[in-house]
């Protein structure tokens, strides 16, 4: 094969290719078949490569966990929205999602002055940008998004990458994004996470009062002067102490702002949508805080120390060290710790946050994020629904539907409302049902609200056996009676779970009988 | 084994070779999810209508032609340049080059073992981390050009390797 049609090849797999590129390419398909031939097996080859990279742990082989939730872990805890507010470097964030007409092939630089590593303004794939000082750029990328760029702002536009139809990466400053709607993310990475505009309607009515662009300078903010005002109040802390001072150096700052539409923000493993009108500040390597200021305690009682074969090769002095933070950590996510109790002991022992988690960890003492901290243990049951599953139904026939059927459904399962809700949606092809689920603490009940596009509507009461990992539901509607299990096949990796719903009138008589395989979606 | 288990089998064996057809074609990640999310429910539909005597990969893609032309038809987004025609083509070299025997993925395993570390690490770099060449070459003091005809030739020698063992296995 001549290396030519190979490197055609390639770049038409990596998305690298102009048109005029796979038009050849397609013309040398159709006419010759050693062509489509090596086409195809490339094609194999990098589909494996990024099943290998990506839906794959390279360690180990296995596939990698589907659901981080499935440990009680649903929430991270790498959020801190009160003591991140006053870095030095806030690369801000101010989104505008408009309609807007595709624009033309390529970028360009629409107004303001822009550098690349040599020195001219042309915008190249894949090299760094810079905004020179006392300077604005606008840039208009490919799929017709608009980007005005304050000065100091350092970008990579790095075009179709994978399934974002624009990755930029944002390493300073930041600025204004127009983005019209279109198939694919438009993900925007920072140091700190990424920001990833969703769906493609969007609201025209403008919501001021949030971060105003305007008034950001960027590399200029002193956490003592930073006025509260611009972002949301209950975040910014005017007076920070010396403590904090100290512990917030470490931290970058990423602020974002919806005007109207929403974005998500992805920080390591946790997503956070941020809709119309809002703004929402996030820090990496800080850490978590009550969001309201808690009276200061006493520092938690002593507990046991971890199993000494689970401590490593720590010196005394160093486990001593990890079971201080561990108190902190337990003080701290629990929100009975304000920020500056928090910074203070950090000094008093010497270390940061994440030097202390390293540390911790390393003794063996298991983390838990606040939600999962705060989850009881009929709570964290829930946690194996967490997650996409691919459900195959089959309806009986029975009195409600004597014909029986079978349909497919795609069933999304995820916590909302503070982790206290799980939220399920069951899609088909004509049908759509909507499920709300919690553990009750009060009645010690599970319990599930139903909606569905035929106008139904339920609510049952479940009981958990974790000896057979099933919850049983009932429900008792006047003379109708239904119960419905849900039963995990195993136990340890949630990966199966079969539903069995019967719904009888008060004769017996089955009115409804349905059974469905729900299998976890493998996803990326 | 009942029904439903023998199509499940049938098409987690197929999956990758079904997505690498796919993706081949589009582009777009959620397009690809999306449309072999339809492709495993119509096949389903249709798996009364499956002959146990032909290979399901290839009766699978049968429908996912359809499938992928009625998208492109729908969204008109993608390469204008690609012509419907091209997709048969596609499918067909698909069908003659497939190869069930052995795991693929497997086989892949034992050959990214066999790179030195620095091949490995750009693999990582473009997949893992969606890096793209001028990205690489720019941390590694390399030229754009290097770094494509570096990932090029590794992923040919990759091939080879696989195909080898594939082969080998069965």
């Amino acid at each position: 094969m001549n290396e030519s049609y190979n490197e055609l090849i390639w770049a038409c797999l990596d998305g690298n290719s102009s048109p005029k590129e796979e038009g050849a390419l397609c013309r040398e398909i159709l006419s010759d078949g050693g062509i489509a031939d090596a086409f195809a097996e490339q094609a194999r080859m990098h589909a494996s490569l990024d099943a290998y990279f990506n839906e794959y742990d390279a360690a180990s082989f296995a596939p990698k966990p589907i659901d981080s939730g499935l440990n009680g872990s649903v929430s991270r805890g790498r959020l801190a929205w009160a003591a991140v507010a006053l870095l030095a470097l806030l690369p801000l964030i101010y989104f505008t999602l408009v309609r807007k007409n595709p624009a033309s092939q390529g970028y360009r630089l629409a107004d303001g002055k822009l550098k690349n590593s040599q020195g001219t303004n042309e915008i190249i794939e894949g090299e760094v940008l810079e905004v020179p000082a006392n300077s604005e750029a606008r840039i208009v990328t490919p799929d017709g998004a608009e980007a005005l760029l304050k000065s100091g702002t350092k970008i990579i536009f790095k075009g179709k990458v994978a399934h974002a139809r624009q990755l930029i990466e944002l390493r300073s400053a930041g600025g204004t994004f127009n983005v019209p709607p279109g198939k694919g993310e438009f993900r925007i990475e920072t140091p700190v996470g990424h920001v990833v505009v969703l769906g493609t309607e969007f609201s025209v009515e403008l919501n001021p009062g949030t971060i105003d662009p305007g008034t950001y300078d960027p590399g200029t903010i002193d956490p003592g002067t930073y006025d509260p005002g611009t972002i949301d109040p209950g975040t910014i802390d005017p007076n920070p102490s010396e403590g904090e001072r100290k512990m917030r150096k470490s931290a970058t700052l990423l602020a974002v702002a919806v005007v109207f539409g929403s974005v998500e923000v992805r920080i390591g493993d946790e997503t956070f949508t941020v809709g119309a009108g809002d703004s929402r500040v996030f820090a990496e390597a800080a850490p978590p805080v009550a969001e309201e200021a808690a009276p200061p305690v006493a520092p938690v009682a002593k507990e046991a120390a971890p199993p000494a074969k689970e401590k490593g090769d720590l010196d005394s002095n160093e486990k001593k060290l990890a079971a201080e933070f561990n108190q902190l950590y337990k003080a701290a996510i629990s929100g009975k710790l304000t920020r500056e109790k928090i910074g203070g002991w950090l000094q008093k022992l010497g270390i940061n946050w994440e030097e202390g988690k390293a540390l911790a960890r390393k003794a063996g003492y298991t983390l838990e994020d606040r939600q999962s901290a705060s989850q009881s243990a009929e709570e964290k049951v829930l946690n194996r629904w967490h997650g996409t599953w691919f459900s195959q139904v089959t309806i009986n026939p029975s009195r409600w539907k004597p014909e029986g059927t079978e349909q497919n459904e795609i069933k999304e399962v995820k916590w909302i409302l503070n982790g206290r809700f799980q939220q399920i949606s069951n899609r088909s092809d004509n049908h759509e049902t909507h499920e709300t689920q919690r553990y009750d603490r009060g009645q010690k009940k599970y319990q599930k609200w139903t909606f569905d596009t035929n106008g139904s509507q339920s609510y049952w009461l479940g009981d958990w056996d974790e000896k057979s990992q099933t919850m049983t539901w009932q429900f008792e509607g006047g003379e109708l009676k239904g119960t419905m299990t849900d039963h995990f096949l195993f136990a340890d990796r949630s990966a199966t779970y079969e539903t069995k719903i019967v719904i009888k009138d008060g004769e017996g008589t089955t009115l409804l009988d349905i059974l469905a395989q729900q299998t976890r979606v493998l996803k990326k | 084994m009942d029904r439903y288990d023998e199509f499940l089998r049938l098409l987690l064996r197929a999956q990758g070779d079904l997505k690498a057809f796919i993706g081949s074609i589009l582009r777009d990640y959620h397009a690809r999810e999306d449309l072999f999310q339809e492709l495993a429910s119509l096949c389903w539909k249709k798996f009364d209508d499956y002959d146990a005597s032909r290979p399901f990969g290839a009766w699978a893609r049968g429908i996912a032609v359809n499938l992928v032309k009625k998208h492109l038809s729908q969204t008109q987004r993608f390469p204008a340049s690609l012509e419907l025609g091209v997709i048969e083509s596609i499918a067909k070299a698909f069908d003659r080059t497939q190869n069930d025997a052995g795991n693929r993925l497997e086989a892949l395993r034992d050959c990214l073992d066999l790179l030195p570390k620095n091949s490995r690490q750009i693999l990582k770099e473009r997949y893992t981390n969606n890096k793209l060449p001028g990205e690489i070459a720019r941390e590694g003091n390399t030229t754009r050009d290097a770094v494509y005809k570096t990932l090029m030739r590794i992923r040919l020698k990759l091939h080879e390797c696989v195909l080898r063992r594939m082969k080998r296995e069965a």
